[in-house]
């Protein structure tokens, strides 16, 4: 199962799921990346899900902690919240 | 696959509302010649329309179109446009939009999706991968375009579908009719949304579940990386990230390039503009950045009302062009009302532009006693006044009474009002304009010779206002425009200026990213040579930057002979609403400025003999179309008596 992260940040963009799909296929496809933005629109306000497991389509966020791939694509306004939530979702090993 | 095809999805949807039936064509057909978005669609509007076919005529024919690059991690590449027989010109009609349907389109599968006849009744588009069905959309006909994105996703029980739709202004065919995704990414211009209103097509919804696949992976990120980090790296780009285009607000009424009370002059008083600060915007209004999707620059805001008679309302925001319509061309300065003005419209479905034009020509001719409350339904059309103008803005979607008048955009309503008031209806090749066309004249140039009837994001510069700003970026732009003088007054090399551009956005809106990434603001952004680098990286067709500019000049000039035949629009159109040529500018830096005739004609003459065309009559050459490989469109052309 994915867990879901409110933000205050995220600007919706989405870039980390084309980035997570290339790194895990190298394919753009954000039906298979382990991160999912869910846009609530009429409120501005955007939801954050990472698949630590496969989850049907999804694929398992499994980059090198504190090195994930999407990182280098979330707009630099929102990138250390993002850096924050995976973190709780993947603990930084010793 | 002996036809896999990279960067595209290799599959066009064709639909035909009056029969019912799909079926699918190769992209690779069209794609070498034409690229793709914008290229393709024009190409089989060209082939498939014949010029006596009319906007609303069920033989007109709409393509929804995205580039190889949309879907990608290229930045901004989430573009799609919207074209079709242009309502206000019976010429080109192309309009483009962000957000996120674009690439689920492709991810579905689809480069294009080309659409002709008439339903019976509204329907629906459902595209969910191979399943195509045309659903009955008879319960939401009549609805908001807000209502339709709640009302599809909840029918079909998935919130992460993508949807466009049109509001009660595309289904009552008011001319600015606009196509709404995502709420408030809107294809505004050339009344597209009327066009799916006389199909009665109320909205396409998509999921897909493919990939978007890349030719070479390693060799694309690389380009992708250095563009988004060159992006990172611009103040220019950052002061948009913070403010959207509202950020040069100020910069742009200090060129006298904001049309005020329709036109009356080119500069907002600063008492006024001040009251619309920008930065108030930011501090008072703005809870959050918001993207299109791939997008690093965030250039959209938004919006929370906490006071006054809007306060609870919450909507994401505008750019520049909805302060010059309403806080310009209208005279509102109420922060609160622009927001809601904005809204309202993506609401209705209903062209910032056009119902802006039309509004304020009649509040123009009220003010001269043109027309009294005997027209206006009692209302009295007092500058300023954001009631009145949300009033018409509600009167025009539902062509109710005054509004039916307005619905037709500003050259018809003052074709059937008369009274001498077509002087005060300012437009380009019929269709309403945001533009000042007076300052800076590459900027008005660029409008008048659009060939989707005015609009400043086909061919009008923006850098002669950044490199204004920014010495950095002046001598950057200097070295790739290969021009000295950008001063908003002069004409010099200005015609260079706007053939250059015309170019890049030909191949930007082709291609599938925004403006915005390009060159437009910042010469240093992906220009020509970084997009054949992705588009090669993409597709594996090895491009060269000539080689799209190529393209480019055969796409414009395959529009250019569409106004021909379909519009008969020629040299006459190209110049400025008489207007612009007759009143100088009366106030702010460059008062007592006034354009000139024949300066224009001269600089008109140069942009012609730039693109091979005969400056005597605008016309288009047997020569430049041989050269571009486009004998087909010469013969059409001879044909009609329309070649030189």
């Amino acid at each position: 199962m994915a867990e879901a992260f409110d933000t205050i940040k995220c600007t919706g963009c989405r870039s980390c799921e084309l980035a997570c799909s290339y790194y895990h296929q190298k394919v753009f496809l954000p039906d298979i990346a382990s991160i999912h933005i869910h846009r609530r629109e009429s409120i501005g306000r955007f939801t954050i899900s990472i698949y630590p497991q496969d989850h049907f389509s999804h694929l398992s966020c499994n980059c090198d902690d504190g090195k994930e791939f999407c990182l280098n694509y979330c707009p630099i306004i929102a990138r250390e919240e993002l850096r924050t939530i995976l973190q709780k979702v993947k603990p930084v090993k010793g | 696959m002996e036809n896999e095809m990279f960067g595209y999805t290799g599959k066009i949807l064709r639909v035909d509302l009056t029969t019912g039936r799909t079926s699918i064509e190769s992209t690779l057909k069209y794609a070498k010649e034409w690229l793709g978005q914008r290229g393709i669609g024009q190409q089989i509007l060209y082939n498939e329309i014949k010029p006596g076919v009319t906007p609303y005529d069920s033989a007109n024919i709409v393509t929804i179109e995205t580039g190889p690059l949309t879907g990608t991690l290229a930045p901004t590449a989430c573009r799609f446009s919207i074209a079709s027989k242009n309502t206000f010109s019976g010429g080109v009609g192309t309009s483009n939009g962000g957000g996120h349907f674009g690439p689920e389109l492709k991810f579905a599968g689809y480069d294009l999706i080309v659409v002709q006849g008439k339903a019976k009744r509204p329907v629906y588009l459902w595209i969910h991968d191979d399943h195509i069905d045309i659903k009955d959309a008879t319960a939401i006909w009549g609805g908001t375009t807000w209502e339709a994105d709640d009302l599809i996703k909840e029918n079909l029980g998935d919130e992460e579908i993508q949807i466009v739709s049109i509001g009660p202004a595309g289904e009552n065919l008011v001319r600015g009719g606009a196509v709404i995704a995502n709420r408030n990414r809107a294809c505004g211009k050339c009344g597209m949304g009327a066009i799916w209103g006389s199909k009665n097509l109320k909205a396409i919804a998509v999921r897909g579940s493919g990939p978007v696949k890349v030719a070479q992976p390693e060799r694309f990120m690389k380009a992708v990386d250095s563009a988004w980090k060159n992006l990172e790296n611009s103040k220019i780009i950052q002061r948009l990230s913070k403010y959207g285009t509202i950020g040069s607000f100020y910069g742009k009424n200090e060129c006298n390039s904001i049309p005020y009370k329709n036109f009356q002059d080119t500069y907002i008083p600063k008492e006024s503009a001040d009251r619309i600060n920008p930065d108030l915007f930011m501090e008072r209004y703005k809870i959050k950045d918001m993207a299109c999707m791939a997008c690093p620059i965030h250039c959209s805001n938004f919006y929370y009302i906490d006071h006054g008679p809007y306060a609870g309302f919450k909507t994401e925001g505008f750019q520049l062009n909805t302060v010059a319509d309403y806080a310009g061309k209208l005279a509102l300065s109420d922060p609160p009302a622009i927001i809601r003005v904005h809204a309202l419209c993506n609401e209705l479905g209903l062209d910032l532009d056009a119902s802006a034009g039309a509004i304020s020509w009649a509040f123009e001719c009220f003010q001269r006693g043109i027309i009294t409350e005997k027209d206006t339904d009692g209302l009295r059309l007092e500058w300023g006044d954001y009631g009145v103008v949300l009033e018409l803005i509600r009167k025009i979607a539902y062509r109710e009474d005054f509004g039916n008048v307005l619905a037709e955009g500003c050259k018809r309503a003052a074709e059937i009002l008369g009274r001498n008031s077509e002087y005060y209806a300012i437009h380009v090749k019929g269709q309403d304009l945001y533009e000042e066309i007076r300052l800076p004249i590459s900027w008005g140039l660029g409008a008048c010779v659009a060939t989707r009837a005015g609009g400043h994001t086909t061919g009008s510069p923006a850098v002669n206002l950044t490199m204004k700003m920014n010495e950095e970026v002046a001598t950057v732009g200097r070295k790739v425009f290969g021009i000295d003088n950008i001063d908003p007054d002069t004409y010099d090399d200005q015609a260079k200026l706007v053939v250059y551009f015309e170019r890049q956005q030909e191949i930007v809106n082709s291609l599938g990213i925004c403006m915005f990434a390009g060159t437009w603001f910042d010469p240093s952004q992906i220009g020509i040579p970084e997009l054949a680098e992705l588009y090669s990286a993409a597709t594996g067709w090895e491009t060269t930057a000539d080689d799209l500019i190529l393209a480019s000049d055969r796409i414009l000039n395959l529009e250019k002979a569409f106004n021909v035949l379909h519009a008969n629009l020629g040299r006459k159109d190209d110049f400025p609403p008489e207007r612009c040529l007759r009143e100088g500018v009366t106030s702010g830096p460059y008062a007592g400025f006034k354009l000139i005739e024949k300066e224009w004609s001269k600089m008109l003459d140069e942009y012609y003999e730039l693109r091979g065309w005969d400056p005597k009559t605008g016309l288009q050459t047997r020569e430049c179309l041989e050269r571009l490989g486009l004998v087909d469109i010469a013969q059409d052309l001879e044909k009609a008596r329309k070649l030189i």
